[in-house]
């Protein structure tokens, strides 16, 4: 994530359109007519969708069907992968992401992302949370300190580890790490959070810690999770979408993907019938 | 669905219909029990009831079973849903067979044959197994048309009832001394259209099942 940070400081055309990063209002994002392409493979066939502000919505689908892919879209993950190219039109709260002009970083800030494995940086706990203020050039240290304090108790941590911030995050348990890379998201507000099945690796106690975080967070955050366990899908998602090699199979609220869903393929699939 | 869940999904289906095929012979054998007052057969029935109550108890665990083991959603869990519901309106259509027999049993009555004509008992016997049938090939077959088809057939039953009490006061009226055997037939008759709303709803379930079509508490033609 660091390198990633790096790259990023490259565009510094300022980014006026994804203005009042830090307002963390929920956004809501539309999608139009998007394809992605790897050199001639082509990953995402033409997609329109519209996520509302405040929900929690799940991406569903085999191995490879482009939800991943989709998912990086929305804080331009995939701009740096080689051979990378995608047409359509990404809004958030009505400004084009995609734009020539957009600044990544700024972009990055309002939307944040937690990924598979828990990647806390080599660093104590309080630098792992304040790393995104530090590099925003924050250097009010009251600021930086209620920030962390707010993000990791927002994350459900800071009990945890609140006598201890000096300590690596690397002796953090895996479910804690996981909370701590989402008070890192948290702690520079944003709007969005990606998550990357965010609890594959993770035991169910520390599992259900992170579905319960997701609903309280669904508040303030917009968040969109890509999850191969349908369980978890239909546990904590508001709305489901159904991925199927490079195409939106179906998107609906997910009560009724898993009760009645509208396409054949879908109900496959969530039955575990093919996929 | 894993090829294990699957299985266990075929034997809960194969337990429902036994238990179908168990309860219209508990009415069968009530009935032709109950006219032709043989009280063996309706001994026989009331043994039966054991079996029904085992088997009920059966299909409730392994729902229970499935639904812990292997989560179903969407066309499966409406499924174990189905079963689960037909079973209790299965078991208490075999309650009512149990209750007719018991009639055989405790009161040594003979029912006058006019009297079975004049409520149009055989009627009533014909259209709940005719309904009976439907069901069944609806739920062997996932066929919507043919659980559709009792709804209509309901209303003959509830037709028959409705008309009964006038047919029984006007029976009395001619001859006094058959109260007792009026209020016997008039408890069956009673069953009988209360066995036909249950058949009615398994219909509803098997619906739900197939179409995901809530058709309870809707009017039905």
């Amino acid at each position: 994530m660091a390198k990633e940070m790096e790259i990023t400081k490259e565009k510094k055309i300022t980014m006026q359109q994804v203005e009042d990063s830090s307002s963390n209002s929920a956004s809501k994002i539309e999608i139009k007519d998007v394809k992605v392409w790897y050199d001639d493979f082509m990953a995402i066939k033409g997609i329109d969708m519209s996520i509302k502000p405040n929900t929690v919505t799940a991406f569903i689908g085999p191995s490879g069907c482009g939800k991943s892919t989709f998912l990086r879209l929305f804080n331009r993950m995939n701009d740096y992968v080689d051979g990378f190219k995608m047409e359509g039109k990404i809004k958030l709260n009505g400004k084009n992401i995609y734009k020539n002009k957009v600044n990544v970083e700024e972009l990055r800030k309002q939307v944040g992302m937690v990924f598979q494995k828990p990647n806390p940086f080599p660093k104590s706990i309080f630098e792992n949370v304040a790393y995104g203020l530090k590099i925003q050039g924050i250097k009010d240290k009251k600021f930086i300190n209620e920030r962390v304090e707010k993000a990791l108790k927002q994350a459900d941590l800071w009990d945890e580890v609140k006598d201890n911030l000096k300590k690596s995050a690397l002796a953090l348990s895996g479910g804690q790490q996981q909370r701590l890379c989402i008070a890192r998201t948290l702690a520079v507000e944003p709007s969005i959070i990606l998550m990357d099945e965010p609890t594959s690796a993770l035991d169910p106690i520390s599992t259900a810690k992170i579905e319960d975080l997701i609903f309280e967070l669904k508040e303030k955050y917009t968040i969109i999770i890509v999850t191969h366990n349908m369980q978890q899908a239909s546990r904590i998602s508001d709305y489901t979408a159904f991925f199927y090699i490079g195409e939106l199979i179906e998107f609906d609220k997910t009560k009724t993907i898993f009760t009645n869903p509208e396409k054949q393929q879908t109900e496959n699939y969530i039955t575990g019938r093919f996929g | 669905m894993v090829l294990n869940a699957e299985h266990q999904r075929e034997l809960l289906n194969e337990s429902g219909l036994k238990m179908l095929s168990l309860c219209i012979s508990q009415i069968e054998k009530a009935t032709e029990a109950f006219i032709t007052h043989d009280s063996d057969l309706a001994e026989e029935v009331i043994n039966t009831e054991t079996r029904v109550n085992a088997l009920d108890l059966k299909i409730e665990n392994d729902c229970e079973k499935f639904l812990a083991l292997y989560n179903p959603v969407a066309i499966d869990l409406r499924f174990i849903m189905a079963v689960l519901k037909i079973n209790f309106d299965l078991e208490r259509i075999a309650d009512h067979a149990y209750g007719i027999s018991r009639y055989i049993v405790d009161q040594d009555k003979k029912i006058a044959p006019h009297l079975l004509k004049s409520l149009e008992f055989e009627k009533m016997y014909n259209t709940i197994m005719s309904m009976f049938e439907n069901i069944t090939v609806a739920y062997q077959e996932k066929d919507v048309k043919s659980a559709r088809k009792v709804f209509k057939k309901d209303k003959i039953l509830d037709k028959i009832n409705a008309n009964s009490f006038a047919v029984i006061e006007k029976e009395i009226k001619k001859d006094p001394t058959i109260i007792d055997q009026t209020l016997l037939i008039f408890g069956v008759i009673k069953k009988f259209e209360r066995v036909g709303d249950l058949i009615k709803n398994v219909a509803e379930e098997i619906i739900f099942y197939i179409d995901a079509e809530v058709v309870k508490h809707k009017n039905k033609k």
